[in-house]
């Protein structure tokens, strides 16, 4: 009694949902359209349900695919994430669901070995890890649901394979580096591929140097985007000297190597003082030589001080003379005041910075001799007072003198 | 009351003084010696204002704006200086139980100026041609600017002006006294006093920069 009641119940049940129609009949290997449904959100977890328009004779559909990261790179890990939608009025019980391997890539974990019901109108989500190998390409792994009754589906799902990796170039760089001397470095970061990258970041790498700022980190480069990073290196004597590209392609980090070589020596483009017009003038002992210095390089010198060199004592009024900031071929005078032992030509110490603050000295020597003296002419800085000014200021004295005087006898 | 005329003033200024005692106040006199010190002081000032202008790129063409600036800075210092002066030696007489208003010892100390006007023009013939020979470089630190000028200071023909300025100034103070004496009725001791301790402390000030 009791087990007939149960068959009368599980009848009615098969009839009420079967409500005439039949179970999927697809033959294996019928691949269906990916239908451009609305919301193929991929964050969507597992067994969400979105209504979908359902009708008579469909069944299930493919209808999204979304890979993390968009492109992968050789040796990348993806999240594959498959959205399948019941398009038909029943629902259909899917025992397994498989994502097989293809050319370049393999998948890394088999989730759905058991799956369950995926009612009508309904979707569901199935996210699979991939591992990308070489070479380049596109890559279609099968995606294949199984139904109990022998009928299924298999979906070639694309994925892409891309290696390239950013572009790196130098905008700025000086044609010689010297020992101790900071340079600019500028390098530009562009972003060929067909997909975003995350955390990007330039740091200096090697040895023997000082850099600053130590990393510059860019962040998100998006497709086509372009960067720059910049650095003021200091190398030491010998040192290597390179940067290290980071970089993120989804979750997978990516270090390139940028080579940087290093020829020490002078830059081609530095500042390059030059004397000339020399004119050396004896008065009581001190030497008076005037001149010009003219900037014939390619850099502003910065702070220009002429100063005599160390065999000879300075003296007022110009024991240094500063003539300031020197711009590419311009020139500005100077004068020096000094005492000389002996004769020959006069040692000079020029020191100035470049734009970055670094401190340069050169010797120089003027082209004339402490005995090639010449008579002075008129007043002029540093020149001793001449005799005229001095007759004046003493009949000056003498006159202004002999008023007071005289205002205090009377 | 007798006229004396104003060379009497630079010759025997104990015989001018005394004899504006009879007359009454006037500035008038006064206050054009002062103006016309004043006058070439704020040209000389214009001068070394507009080396500034050369020194510094950024100021480029705002010379003549600086050296008005500096000459009617001038300008306003010396007529200051003239009432400061006057303020001091009055109330430096006070000690002295001085007699006298302010306005006659005003009158007296604008007529010490007439040696401060020569020495003015001597001092800015002086620094003209020290200015029109210099070699002005162009700085912008600070620090180089401020050696540079020092080494200015320390020229041959700077320290002569300098020293020219002092020595119209003891012939200014030499009449001040007169004027004080007269003009507060003091003894020529106390007069000597009143006058001698600013003045010489503002000599040796000048002297202390100029040697510094």
């Amino acid at each position: 009694m009791r087990s007939s009641a149960l068959l009368l119940l599980f009848v009615a049940a098969a009839l009420v949902t079967g409500a005439g129609a039949s179970l999927p009949t697809l033959p294996d290997g019928f691949t269906l359209p990916t239908t451009t449904l609305p919301s193929s959100d991929g964050a969507l977890p597992t067994s969400v349900v979105t209504p979908i328009a359902t009708s008579p004779g469909n069944q299930l559909q493919v209808v999204s695919t979304q890979l993390d990261p968009q492109v992968l790179m050789r040796g990348d890990r993806g999240t594959l994430v498959i959205d399948v939608a019941n398009t038909g009025t029943a629902p259909v019980r899917i025992s397994q669901a498989t994502l097989s391997a293809d050319g370049a890539v393999t998948v890394e974990d088999d989730p759905y070995r058991t799956v369950g019901v995926i009612g009508a109108g309904n979707r569901m989500s199935f996210t699979y890890s991939v591992r990308a190998g070489s070479p380049d390409g596109i890559a279609y792994p099968v995606f294949s649901l199984v139904v109990p009754d022998g009928r299924g589906l298999r979906v070639p799902v694309p994925v892409r394979i891309d290696s390239t990796g950013p572009s790196v170039s130098f905008i700025e760089r000086p044609d010689a580096f010297t020992s101790g001397r900071s340079d600019l470095v500028v390098l530009s970061v562009g972003n060929p591929r067909q997909s975003s990258l995350n955390g990007v970041m330039v740091s200096p790498r090697g040895t023997g140097y000082t850099a600053k700022p130590t990393s510059v980190f860019i962040g998100e480069l998006p497709q086509n985007g372009q960067a720059r990073a910049s650095f003021n290196l200091t190398p030491d004597e010998n040192a290597t000297l390179g940067f290290d590209l980071v970089y993120f392609n989804g979750l997978n980090r990516h270090v390139q190597p940028i080579d940087l070589s290093i020829e020490y020596g002078e830059s081609k483009q530095r500042a390059e003082l030059l004397l000339s017009n020399f004119v050396l003038e004896q008065r009581g002992g001190v030497y008076r030589l005037t001149g010009d210095i003219t900037n014939a390089g390619l850099r502003s010198a910065r702070s220009v001080v002429i100063a005599p060199g160390r065999e000879m004592e300075p003296a007022d009024p110009y024991p240094r003379y500063v003539i300031g900031s020197l711009e590419p071929d311009d020139f500005a005078s100077f004068e020096l005041n000094f005492r000389a032992a002996d004769g020959g030509p006069v040692p000079l110490v020029i020191s100035y910075k470049d734009d970055n603050g670094d401190s340069f000295e050169e010797n120089a020597r003027a082209s004339t001799s402490v005995n090639q003296t010449a008579q002075g002419g008129s007043a002029s800085p540093g020149e001793p007072v001449p005799i005229a000014w001095i007759v004046l200021g003493l009949v000056l004295a003498a006159g202004i003198g002999y008023l007071i005087v005289r205002s205090w006898r009377r | 009351m007798s006229d004396v005329s104003i060379l009497t003033l630079l010759t025997n200024p104990r015989v001018f003084f005394e004899s504006l005692e009879e007359r009454p106040v006037s500035l008038l006199m006064p206050a054009l010696f002062v103006i016309v010190t004043a006058l070439i002081s704020g040209v000389s000032a214009f001068q070394i204002s507009s080396i500034v202008s050369k020194m510094m790129p950024e100021l480029e063409g705002m010379g003549p704006l600086l050296g008005g600036i500096g000459a009617f800075s001038a300008l306003v210092m010396v007529l200051l200086m003239w009432v400061i002066y006057t303020t001091i030696f009055f109330v430096i007489s006070m000690v002295f139980k001085g007699q006298g208003d302010f306005g006659r010892l005003l009158s007296y100390v604008g007529y010490g100026f007439f040696p401060q006007a020569i020495g003015a023009l001597v001092s800015l013939a002086l620094s003209w041609s020290f200015i029109s020979n210099l070699r002005v470089p162009s700085i912008t630190d600070p620090q180089m600017i401020a050696e540079w000028t020092q080494s200015l200071m320390k020229d041959p023909s700077m320290q002569l002006s300098i020293a020219v300025g002092l020595l119209f100034l003891l012939w200014t103070a030499n009449i001040w006294i007169f004027g004080v004496r007269t003009g507060r009725k003091l003894s020529t001791r106390d007069a000597v006093i009143t006058v001698g301790i600013p003045t010489l402390l503002y000599i040796a000030y000048t002297i202390v920069t100029m040697v510094m």
